[in-house]
């Protein structure tokens, strides 16, 4: 099969472009020499099928960011036919300087120039023919977007298969490329007009980013997607929850009522729970990255890091990082996904670090469980205010103690593209698209986990489900030394360790441990424990290990175990340290 | 004002941070004669226009700043500039960028600030 390299800049629409020629069937691949996945489809070319490859955008073929290394070395390990050098149309005089290292490798060419509807809009005209018979290489004029132009690419990529034998770009240095040659062939072709500013953008950006408005709206903006994201997904959430449930009563329980118990206890609790766990967070992902695909692609993305950089900067984050922890607050999960728009590795690490700390939806139920059982109506309110206090300060201290550590390595000058109408078509790829790489990735590690916690609280055999004789009961009292000075009884460890699956389960496993359901299990905990313990309950869950889900997409998408250990040994151990002081100054000062 | 005359002090600091952390040897790429009549773009007030004079960057910012259009002889305009010290809000040609005072700091431009009738009031 032949292979297709697209290569271009950050921001000239290659995804879209991507997207707009195989339609939604890209897959996630690995690929030899690099450490990130890559974007991967099958293009059917005429008569020939090829392999399109998406590479990350890069601004110098020799440059030191890690998408630029990442490029390099796909290069010159994988033989390409065809490199689709995209560039965005109304930037061609700065973006041709990358054209020409590209032609340097001597690899088959078809240059792409993107976003003509933008170039036009600016008064820019380009003389495409002219500058074929210049440059010697076939040009096609698009727009991925709205997708006028594609017909012509396809048949510039046609012939240029035909003829095409696979190149590895390593050491192929063609130095008869020259660079002015290439630039005064631009200059004669290409006509930009004086004064070549997006009228609309600036009069928007005049309000948005206004130094007194500015921020509000942005805190509005966010509060909206916030809002839409879980207003709208949690009921869906719900209702797939319930129907899960009834699918297990109705027709799962009746189908292995014949199996052993502890067979049907792992199929059931574990294996099928763990999938519904994976379900549970499919309308999450979908809503949120629809949302997200609305801000980056109509290009608020980066005005909200304009707008949030001062203060981002002094914890070693920026603004992107602040978009995407609060969304966390939301959920972490797609959250995390979400970081995948900051290019540096030290700065997306230092993010996803930091966003497990975000008191999500799934911890507020837990808490809300808490406030009601042992605090008085009037004091509620502020308790729960304190506990996301603590959040942000658990973030803040976090981001501190490992800004040296995981540093940004980019230079910070980004693009603030144009303000575009982004295209419903784009925003489902994309999430579509994000659900099954989090399916794929993610299911197994879930399961598992999830199977190990049922295993944990059922056995050995004999033992009463979720009780002090299981395995966890009695990691629950040999942690209880440890446990007992941070106020924690072990059987609330047991409901910690439950709670590694996910926070939702926290109450229901509540109920099998106290053995007692609704107002008689509030009563039971408000009588076996007081408020300073359930305040550093509430601290220890806030603060460790969010949820097994959180943990698969922190390794996939870090890819790093080690780094996937920091983000759980890190939060416990903070978590001890936090419950540990609020519980003994607590005690002292109430007793 | 009080803000910008705060972001401007911490140049020589910010530079010589930017070094250490990039590019144990510094190159600078341009000479630096024409320093003596040049100020930087974080000097640039907003509306105004000026020229690029040097690129005073290790060659990873250097790279980066021309891709983006921020080359030698290129004439840049600040649109605005974040609160707090935040990043300066900048156009070159027909694209838009924003860059921190420390990458700002690095871009020697021209004296003569010709601020444009066109450009936005803040």
């Amino acid at each position: 099969m032949k292979r297709v390299a697209m290569i271009g800049m950050p921001n000239t629409g290659k995804s879209t472009l991507f997207n707009r020629l195989t339609g939604s069937h890209a897959k996630v691949g690995n690929w030899p020499g690099l450490t990130v996945d890559l974007l991967s489809a099958r293009l059917i070319v005429g008569d020939q099928v090829a392999r399109l490859v998406d590479l990350p955008g890069v601004y110098d073929l020799n440059g030191y960011s890690e998408d630029e290394k990442v490029l390099t070395t796909f290069l010159d390990q994988n033989p390409v036919d065809l490199a689709l050098v995209v560039l965005n149309a109304s930037q061609i005089d700065r973006q041709v300087a990358l054209l020409g290292q590209i032609m340097r490798r001597g690899l088959p060419i078809v240059l792409v120039l993107n976003m003509i509807d933008e170039a036009a809009a600016l008064g820019i005209t380009i003389d495409a023919e002219g500058l074929e018979a210049r440059l010697g290489i076939p040009v096609c004029m698009l727009s991925a977007k709205y997708g006028q132009g594609v017909e012509q690419l396809h048949s510039a990529m046609r012939s240029a298969l035909r003829t095409a034998t696979a190149t590895v770009a390593v050491g192929a240095d063609r130095s008869d490329v020259d660079q002015r040659r290439i630039e005064a062939a631009v200059k004669a072709c290409v006509s930009v007009p004086a004064q070549a500013s997006h009228a609309m953008t600036e009069r928007i950006d005049r309000i948005l980013l206004d130094p007194w408005l500015g921020l509000p709206i942005f805190f509005g903006v966010m509060f909206l997607l916030f809002e839409l994201v879980f207003t709208v997904g949690k009921p869906i959430q719900d209702a797939m929850a319930w129907g899960l449930d009834a699918f297990r009563s109705a027709a799962l329980e009746p189908l292995l009522a014949g199996l052993p118990t502890a067979l049907k206890g792992l199929l059931l609790d574990g294996v099928y729970n763990g999938l519904a766990t994976v379900a549970s967070f499919v309308p999450l992902i979908v809503l949120f990255f629809l949302c997200m695909g609305i801000v980056e692609d109509a290009g608020y993305l980066s005005r909200a890091a304009f707008l949030m950089d001062a203060m981002m900067a002094r914890f070693g984050l920026d603004g992107r990082s602040f978009v995407m922890v609060l969304m966390g607050f939301g959920c972490n999960v797609p959250a995390l996904m979400g970081t995948r728009v900051i290019r540096s590795r030290g700065l997306r690490l230092l993010t996803m670090l930091v966003i497990p700390l975000s008191l999500c939806s799934a911890r507020l139920q837990v808490f809300v469980f808490f406030i009601a059982a042992l605090f008085t109506p009037k004091t509620a309110p502020l308790v729960l205010f304190s506990l996301y206090v603590m959040s942000i300060l658990a973030a803040m201290l976090t981001s501190l103690v490992f800004k040296r550590r995981y540093v940004n390595s980019d230079p910070f000058v980004l693009e603030m593209p144009p303000y575009r109408f982004p295209t419903l078509r784009q925003m489902f790829i994309r999430g579509s698209h994000e659900v099954r790489h989090f399916m794929r990735r993610a299911t197994s590690f879930i399961i598992a986990g999830v199977v190990l916690v049922w295993l944990l609280t059922n056995f050995p055999a004999g033992a009463t489900p979720g009780g002090a004789d299981t395995w966890a009961g009695q990691i629950g009292s040999l942690l209880d030394p440890l446990l007992s000075p941070l106020g924690i009884d072990p059987k609330l460890t047991i409901a910690l360790i439950f709670g590694f699956v996910a926070k939702e389960i926290v109450i229901g496993s509540l109920a099998v441990i106290y053995n007692q359901e609704g107002s008689a299990l509030v009563n039971t905990i408000a009588h076996q424990i007081d408020w300073v313990q359930a305040y550093s309950f509430m601290l220890f869950t806030l603060i460790y290990t969010p949820c097994l889900s959180t943990i698969a997409t922190i390794r996939t998408e870090s890819r790093s175990l080690a780094f996937t250990t920091l983000t759980i040994v890190w939060p416990i151990a903070l978590a001890c340290t936090v419950s540990f002081a609020f519980y003994q100054v607590a005690r002292h000062l109430v007793a | 004002m009080l803000h910008r005359n705060l972001t401007r002090a911490p140049l020589l600091f910010a530079r010589s941070r930017w070094h250490n952390a990039n590019n144990s040897h510094p190159k600078i790429l341009m000479s630096t004669t024409s320093t003596a009549t040049a100020s930087t773009l974080n000097r640039l007030g907003p509306g105004e226009c000026a020229t690029i004079l040097a690129l005073d960057a290790g060659e990873e910012l250097h790279q980066r700043l021309v891709a983006l259009g921020l080359g030698i002889g290129n004439s840049v305009r600040l649109l605005r500039r974040a609160r707090f010290g935040g990043p300066l809000h900048v156009r070159v040609g027909s694209t838009e960028l924003m860059l921190r005072v420390r990458e700002a700091c690095c871009i020697r431009i021209t004296d003569d600030h010709s601020a444009d009738a066109t450009a936005p009031s803040r």
